[in-house]
C-alpha cells in the first residue's frame, strides 16, 4: 500500500539484521541499512567507481566500498574517507504495516 | 567474520618478540660469518611485513580503521613500499586478476627456468620499485599509475613517495656521516636478502595458474604450515581472500572450510605451488599461457 510518493520497498521481516540488504526497485538498485540509528535507503552503487555497496563491510553506521574501501555514512549518505568524495544519494524512508517505504 | 581489532593486537605483540629474537641473532652473530643467515632470518621477518600492509589496504587486520591506515604507512616504509599507491594499484588488481594488459600486479609466467630464476632473485621487482618511487618523487604518474590512482589521490601519492625517499636518503647520510651502520646491518640488508623468498611466495598466488578473470580458476590458496601462516597473515588463503576481500585475516580460515572446493588449494603448499610452476617451464605439463583465453572484463 502507498500513498502520495511513498512506495512499498522491501518487508521489515525480510531485512538483514545488523547489515545491508540489496533491494530492486523498478530500474533502482538499492542498499537499505539497518543502522544503529534506524534504517536508511540509498542507491547502492558507490559514487567513485560503481561498485555495489551491498557487498561491502557494514559496521551499522559505515558502508565501506567493497572495490576501493571507500567510506560513506550509510545514515547521512556523507562520503567519509577517500577516494569517495560525493555523497550517497539517499531517500527518505519510514516503516508503515511491517514495510519499510521509500518516498520517491 | 566481523572485524576486530584484538586478534590483530596480539599478532602484532608475539610479531614485536619474533623481531626481537632475530634482531638478537643479528647482535649476537656480529663479526661473524653467522651473520649472513642471521641478516636472512631478520629478513624473512621484515619483507613479510608485506603481508600486513596488505591486509591493512583492505582494512581487514584493524576494525579501526585509522590503525590501518597507521600500520600500513609503517610497514609500508619499512619494506619501500608507499602505501596510498599500494592501495590502488592493490584494488586495481582484484578488479582485473590475471588479466593480461589490465592486472597491474600481474606476475607472468616466466619463458624459461632462468627467467623463473631471475625473478625470484628479486633484481626485477628492485629495479621496478626503485624505478617507481623515483618516477614519483619526480611528481610523474605513467597512464598506467592514472587509470588506477584516483584524480583526488594523484597529489597524496606524489607527497608520500617524496616523504619516503627523503627519509631513506636521509637516514643514508647521517649513516655515512656518522659511520653508523646498524640500519643497514638490521634493516637494509636484510629486507634485500629476505626479498627473494617474498617473491617465491608471491608467486604462488597466481603465477600457473589459468590466466581467466573467474577467480575459482585463476588464484591459488595454499596449504602451509602455521610459522608461514602467522608471518603471512592468513594470506595463504589467497583465493578466499579474492572471493571475499572485505573478510578480515582472522577470519580467512573459517572462510576456507565455508568454501571447501568452491575454490582452488594447493595440498603441497608453497612447494607444491612451485612444482606446479616448473612442471610448465619444463614441459611436464601444458603452460596457461599456451592457449590463451580470450577475454576481456569491462569495468567502470
Amino acid at each position: 500500500m502507498h500513498s502520495e510518493n511513498w512506495h512499498n520497498l522491501i518487508r521489515l521481516d525480510d531485512l538483514y539484521t545488523g547489515d545491508v540488504t540489496p533491494v530492486k526497485f523498478n530500474d533502482l538498485a538499492l542498499a537499505v541499512y539497518d543502522t544503529h540509528h534506524g534504517i536508511t535507503v540509498s542507491l547502492a552503487q558507490c559514487t567513485h567507481a560503481g561498485a555495489n555497496l551491498c557487498d561491502g563491510y557494514f559496521d551499522g553506521k559505515f558502508i565501506e566500498c567493497p572495490l576501493h574501501q571507500g567510506l560513506f555514512d550509510a545514515t547521512t549518505g556523507e562520503a567519509r574517507a577517500a577516494p569517495v568524495v560525493r555523497g550517497l544519494k539517499m531517500y527518505e524512508c519510514r516503516v508503515l504495516e511491517n514495510y519499510i517505504q521509500i518516498k520517491l | 567474520m566481523q572485524r576486530s581489532d584484538k586478534p590483530a593486537f596480539i599478532r602484532l605483540a608475539i610479531w614485536c618478540l619474533v623481531l626481537v629474537i632475530t634482531s638478537t641473532l643479528i647482535w649476537l652473530s656480529l663479526g661473524s660469518w653467522w651473520l649472513l643467515p642471521a641478516m636472512f632470518l631478520q629478513g624473512v621477518v621484515l619483507v613479510h611485513h608485506f603481508s600486513l600492509q596488505h591486509e591493512c589496504c583492505h582494512y581487514t587486520a584493524f576494525k579501526t580503521r585509522w590503525l590501518n591506515d597507521l600500520a600500513g604507512n609503517i610497514c609500508g616504509l619499512i619494506i619501500m613500499l608507499p602505501n596510498r599507491f599500494f592501495r590502488y594499484e592493490h584494488c586495481d588488481h582484484h578488479t582485473y586478476t590475471q588479466i593480461k594488459g589490465q592486472d597491474t600486479e600481474l606476475i607472468e609466467l616466466p619463458p624459461t627456468l632462468a627467467g623463473y630464476f631471475y625473478y625470484i632473485s628479486s633484481v626485477p621487482y628492485w629495479q621496478s620499485k626503485f624505478s617507481e618511487l623515483w618516477r614519483h618523487s619526480l611528481g610523474r604518474l605513467t597512464a598506467d599509475d592514472k587509470r588506477f590512482v584516483p584524480r583526488e589521490e594523484r597529489r597524496t601519492v606524489i607527497m608520500e613517495a617524496r616523504l619516503m625517499a627523503l627519509f631513506y636518503l636521509s637516514l643514508l647520510a647521517l649513516c655515512v656521516a656518522f659511520q653508523f651502520w646498524y640500519p643497514l646491518v638490521f634493516w637494509f640488508l636484510p629486507v634485500v636478502f629476505g626479498e627473494p623468498m617474498m617473491r617465491a611466495i608471491r608467486m604462488t598466488e597466481h603465477v600457473g595458474r589459468p590466466l581467466v578473470s573467474d577467480m575459482r580458476f585463476n588464484t591459488r590458496s595454499n596449504n602451509v604450515s602455521l610459522p608461514f601462516q602467522f608471518l603471512c597473515w592468513n594470506m595463504n588463503f589467497h583465493a578466499e581472500h579474492h572471493y571475499a576481500s572485505s573478510v578480515p585475516f582472522h577470519a580467512l580460515p573459517a572462510l576456507n572450510k565455508k568454501l571447501g572446493n568452491y575454490i582452488y588449494t594447493e595440498p603441497r603448499g608453497y612447494i607444491g605451488a612451485h612444482i606446479d610452476i616448473v612442471s610448465q617451464l619444463t614441459g611436464r605439463t601444458v603452460r596457461v599461457d599456451a592457449n590463451p583465453v580470450a577475454e576481456r572484463q569491462d569495468q567502470h
